[in-house]
């Protein structure tokens, strides 16, 4: 029973992920690594850890994959699903990908160890087992984890918010329609600096050794 | 866990708790609009990075020998771990000193510049005192993190946004590879701990498939973070979009963190596995140096032709590695030492020369200093000789210390190839030595004067020095030339903090 | 036959429970209509049945019968989707509710509840935030602007109010010590939850309107500024399932109110079994929740993020502190 169920699972979380990868539509790309998330969450249970498996579904599919959609939905992709950005020389990539997949296949392959089963737990950890490991043996990461969320909180305050001084400076005086915009939109002008493809400063500067901005360049 | 066992825990962690703090308290500070606002922060970062060294200091374990481990057992407070802190102490201050000036110019002064710093440093230090991989893992992710945010800080700079997207879309992949390792690695031995997989893997029998996987990842995924070859395509580019200071640190405090893991991990707990990794990391150091040294002669570029200098650099230490004794590793922690004076004093003048982002920052800055400044131009030749390892000064005895280390474990061919490679080396730097002695002021060769933009300052404006710079160069500077004078008592430093680092 | 003996009685309560909530609307909406038009001071449906009992019928049988309309442009196989998307959460939910203590019949015990689980809160608060989701496919896959900004308001309402949430709720676990929900009512004898635990209720109750986007939170709908919001494109019987899945989130939150802050199924008057004062106590929200739709207006979009952010975050905050402090 066990068996087939994880087969099944199994099945259902490999084909999401692959529609994931392969799906020209963003959207649809997010949907189906919702239902790839879903099913882990499923193994999870199977595997006797149904407070992971309610913390997956609760973090990952329930906040993480919402904020994704919500940024898809910002972003106008329809247009951009349409062009392929996988670039003609990547069939190098992608030998180069699948011999190092054989490779790790095949290393896998021959390992002893992989065939080795752990017994399962005996009886499913409780909440309070895992509260006593996060907070005693892992009290450490724990802790710096919330630190690590604290950077990126700030980080990404930085990165959003809008200057202060590019508020006021000349060059959105010349667009008087936009001064009444609380400045939240990505308005033509300030396109250019997030997309260094057409920014002031790249256009002028010296293309000096290899690869200065091929990677960013279609 | 009970109250002492917590309170003996804290205590071991005081100074990273110091610098997180002193974080926090900044982030409060830059909230505050005040016309001094950045002095105070300055201020306020210093006091911080002091207080925590003072406390790491006075909580360096006395006969050097002691290991102190809390938290069960993810934390260790020892010799090695204090000789990093008070590295990482240095190159975070001294870059904080020479921030002042660079955002200025830029009209970037932001107080969560030096939140971010100190996270940063809190990071790092995390690092250097884990000793599991799973918290090693973590204070990497902190550093990473910050690192990102302050590469792309100029936002307004397409160059500075391009760099902090490619660090983040490398960073990220660099440490899913460490991760994989990691992964693999506990569920080899069953624990993260070091202390444990140095027994674990002592008796592992080293043609199992998965062993070799997974010390693969793991040293590919340390390796990238140290930008050694195969996986440092990402260092110029980022070295030379980053807003200058934190170029220094990248090249610096990032670098030096990432060894201390490398040294601990790979000369520590897998030992056991040496036949395994030593052959493949004496390929990567000389394609390290070879490439490094080659493809920073063709460079017009100061950052990018220092971030190829630190890719020669990091060719040289692992060398360290590869002799794997004791001399070896105090050999590397000598060499991080100086390289950080030599390093930062020469970011130093670059800072001080930069007039304008649209200029960028070509060789020819450099052109012609001796007749404007003399002292700097004096300076910058020290810090360049040092770099390329002439004798009178630290970064002759950095390479002299590896090399005899190299020599005492028996790979003399290594230690000839790194001799011919380092004289390469040196041709580039006695390039800008010339450019600075020889070379008139003469500033159109091309590239940097946009007609639009007017006169990007010709005629070179006088430098002024603010304080903080001359602190800084005042530090660098006496600590490269005192480390080419009494080379013995840096390397006795060392060899005390390396006993301790193979020790566990 | 072991499993027979398991599985039969799943079944038959999963039978049950499905029936009533596929049911449910009918009287529901009745309910609603009737208690707007007495608050209006007016007389609502009259004319199909007595007092226009049969009138949810009636609309139900116009629903079934009208024309599935998909627009051109859009989505088929998503906006096909969106509809069972948002029904099934709300459905699973019931999976972890329990509605009393095991009844003893024909000498084998049976508990009130599918599954009585460990993590029974959680998985209740997780499944109910998947909910949102039929929502968003059903905004993007109308390609019209209204459903898009409809859906585009839930993804940012359902994700502020969902912490607040999560957090009220977090005192009551530590008063119980325990996630699951008979516990928790069981930690209720004697005192109920809302004597300990007045901001994790109010913080609950208000977070909870958001949730099931009744009124005063009901902006990804605002009939005046988007039409309909996302399910202006719909009709038919796809519309009525929008409908449905209302209805039944309506019913898992005043559930949930009764269960965690009001003693569930203890207290009972000995002349009602315990199963029944709980859905007793159920109505009682729901009566409460369609009372507030016809009394408050609408809050505005940043009124309604500065109250999830600015007040019942920190409130919830508070709440957590002031019960770790009591507990201490």
């Amino acid at each position: 029973m066990e068996r087939e169920f994880f087969l099944l699972l199994a099945t259902v979380a490999t084909g999401s992920g692959f529609l994931v990868v392969v799906a020209k539509d963003p959207i649809h790309s997010a949907l189906a690594l919702v239902a790839c998330f879903v099913q882990i969450a499923a193994l999870f249970i199977l595997l006797g850890a149904p407070f992971l498996a309610v913390i997956q579904i609760f973090v990952y599919v329930g906040a993480v994959m919402v904020l994704f959609l919500f940024v898809i939905m910002m972003l106008n992709v329809r247009q951009e699903a349409l062009t392929r950005f996988i670039p003609s020389g990547a069939i190098a990539a992608f030998v180069v990908t699948l011999v190092l997949a054989v490779e790790m296949g095949l290393l896998l392959s021959w390992s002893s160890d992989l065939h080795q089963l752990m017994a399962p737990a005996a009886e499913p950890p409780s909440v309070n087992a895992l509260s006593l490991a996060l907070f005693q043996d892992y009290l450490l990461p724990f802790e710096v984890a919330s630190v690590i969320l604290l950077v990126a909180l700030v980080g990404a305050v930085i990165l959003a918010r809008d200057d202060e001084k590019a508020d006021a400076s000349p060059r959105r005086a010349l667009h008087p329609a936009q001064g009444r915009v609380p400045g939240r939109v990505a308005t033509p002008d300030t396109m250019p600096d997030i997309l260094p493809d057409n920014g002031p400063d790249t256009g002028r500067e010296p293309d000096n050794g290899p690869g200065t901005s091929g990677g960013m360049r279609r | 866990m009970d109250t002492d066992l917590i309170a003996a825990s804290v205590r071991a962690s005081s100074p990273e708790i110091i610098v997180i703090i002193g974080a926090c308290a900044a982030l409060m500070l830059s909230l505050w609009p005040h016309q001094d606002q950045q002095k105070y922060l300055t201020w306020l970062s210093l006091i911080t990075i002091l207080l925590a060294s003072a406390q790491t200091l006075q909580l360096s374990p006395r006969p050097v020998n002691i290991v102190e481990t809390t938290y069960s057992g993810m934390f260790v407070v020892d010799a090695f771990a204090t000789y990093f802190k008070m590295l990482l102490y240095l190159g975070t201050a001294l870059t904080i000193l020479m921030s002042g000036k660079f955002l200025q110019t830029e009209e970037a002064v932001k107080g969560e510049y030096y939140v971010l710093l100190l996270f940063a440093l809190a990071g790092t230090m995390i690092m250097v005192s884990g000793a599991d991989l799973l918290i090693i893992y973590i204070g990497l992710e902190l550093q990473a993190l910050s690192i990102y945010v302050l590469t792309g800080f100029l936002k307004t700079r397409g160059r500075s946004v391009e760099a902090a997207l490619k660090y983040v879309i490398l960073g990220a992949f660099s440490s899913g590879i460490l991760l994989y390792g990691l992964s693999l690695i506990y569920g080899l031995t069953g624990s993260t701990q070091l202390g444990v997989l140095n027994s674990a893997l002592a008796t592992a029998d080293l043609s199992e498939p998965m062993l070799i996987l997974a010390t693969v990842f793991l040293l590919v995924g340390l390796l990238f973070k140290i930008g050694a070859v195969p996986f440092h395509m990402w260092v110029p580019d980022i070295y030379e979009g980053a807003p200058t200071p934190i170029t220094a640190y990248l090249s610096v405090a990032s670098k030096t963190a990432a060894f201390a893991v490398l040294l601990r991990v790979f000369m520590g707990s897998l030992i056991g596995l040496e036949p395994l990794w030593s052959s493949g990391l004496a390929a990567i150091a000389v394609a390290t140096m070879a490439l490094g040294s080659l493809v920073a002669l063709v460079q017009d570029n100061i950052k990018r032709l220092l971030a190829y200098s630190s890719i020669s650099h990091v060719g040289f230490l692992l060398l360290g590695i590869i002799a794997g004794t004791t001399s070896g590793m105090s050999a590397i922690l000598l060499y991080l030492l100086i390289y950080t004076f030599m390093t930062l004093g020469l970011f130093a003048i670059v800072i001080l020369l930069h007039r304008d982002v649209r200029a960028g920052e070509p060789l020819t800055l450099f052109s012609g200093l001796a007749q404007s400044h003399a002292g700097l131009a004096f300076m910058a030749m020290i810090f360049l000789f040092s770099l390329a390892g002439i004798p009178p000064t630290g970064g002759f005895f950095a390479k002299f210390y590896v090399l005899v280390a190299l020599i005492d474990a028996g790979h003399v061919t290594l230690a000839v190839i790194a001799v011919l490679l380092s004289a390469v080396a040196a041709w580039f730097y006695l390039r800008l030595i010339m450019l600075i002695y020889i070379q008139p002021a003469e500033p159109t060769t091309g590239s940097t004067a946009a007609p639009a933009t007017g006169p990007t300052g010709h005629a070179r404006a006088a430098i002024l020095l603010s304080a903080p710079m001359r602190l800084v160069l005042l530090f660098s500077f006496s600590g490269t030339v005192l480390s080419g004078i009494f080379p013995a008592w840096f390397l006795a430093m060392a060899r005390q903090a390396s006993l301790s680092g193979l020790g566990n | 036959m072991e499993s027979i003996i398991v599985i039969l009685p799943l079944l038959v309560k999963m039978g049950i429970v499905v029936a009533v909530l596929l049911l449910l609307p009918l009287p529901l909406t009745w309910l609603e209509r009737k208690i707007a038009a007495h608050i209006q001071q007016r007389p609502g449906p009259m004319r199909v049945g007595w007092h226009g009992l049969l009138q949810p019928l009636a609309d139900a049988i116009k629903l079934l019968t009208k024309e599935d309309h998909i627009p051109m442009d859009a989505d088929r196989l998503l906006f096909k989707m969106a509809p069972v998307v948002a029904l099934v959460p709300p459905f699973v939910v019931f999976v972890a509710i329990p509605f009393g203590e095991p009844v003893q019949i024909f000498g084998s015990s049976y508990t009130l509840a599918l599954s009585d689980m460990n993590v029974g809160l959680l998985f209740i608060l997780a499944v109910s935030g998947i909910g949102v989701f039929g929502v968003i496919l059903a905004g993007w896959a109308s390609n019209s602007k209204y459903a898009v900004l409809g859906s585009l308001r839930s993804i940012a309402q359902m994700i502020s109010y969902e912490i607040p949430m999560g957090f009220s709720v977090i005192g009551v676990v530590m008063l119980a010590g325990s996630m699951n929900l008979s516990d928790i009512v069981h930690a209720q004898d004697g005192l109920w939850n809302i004597v300990y635990q007045p901001i994790g209720f109010f913080v609950f109750f208000v977070a909870g309107l958001a949730e099931a986007q009744r009124i005063p939170f009901d902006l990804p709908e605002a009939e005046g500024d988007l039409g309909a919001g996302y399910h202006t494109e719909y009709s038919g019987i796809r519309f009525s399932l929008f409908m449905l899945a209302e209805y039944v989130v309506m019913v898992v939150l005043a559930l949930l109110n009764a269960l965690l802050f009001f003693g569930g199924w203890l207290g009972a008057p000995p002349f009602l079994p315990p199963a029944l004062w709980l859905l007793l106590k159920t109505g009682f929200f729901i009566w409460v929740f369609m009372w507030f739709r016809f009394t408050f207006p609408r809050y505005r979009y940043d009124q309604l993020m500065s109250i999830g952010w600015k007040v019942l975050l920190p409130l919830s905050l508070l709440n957590i502190l002031i019960s770790g402090i009591f507990m201490f």
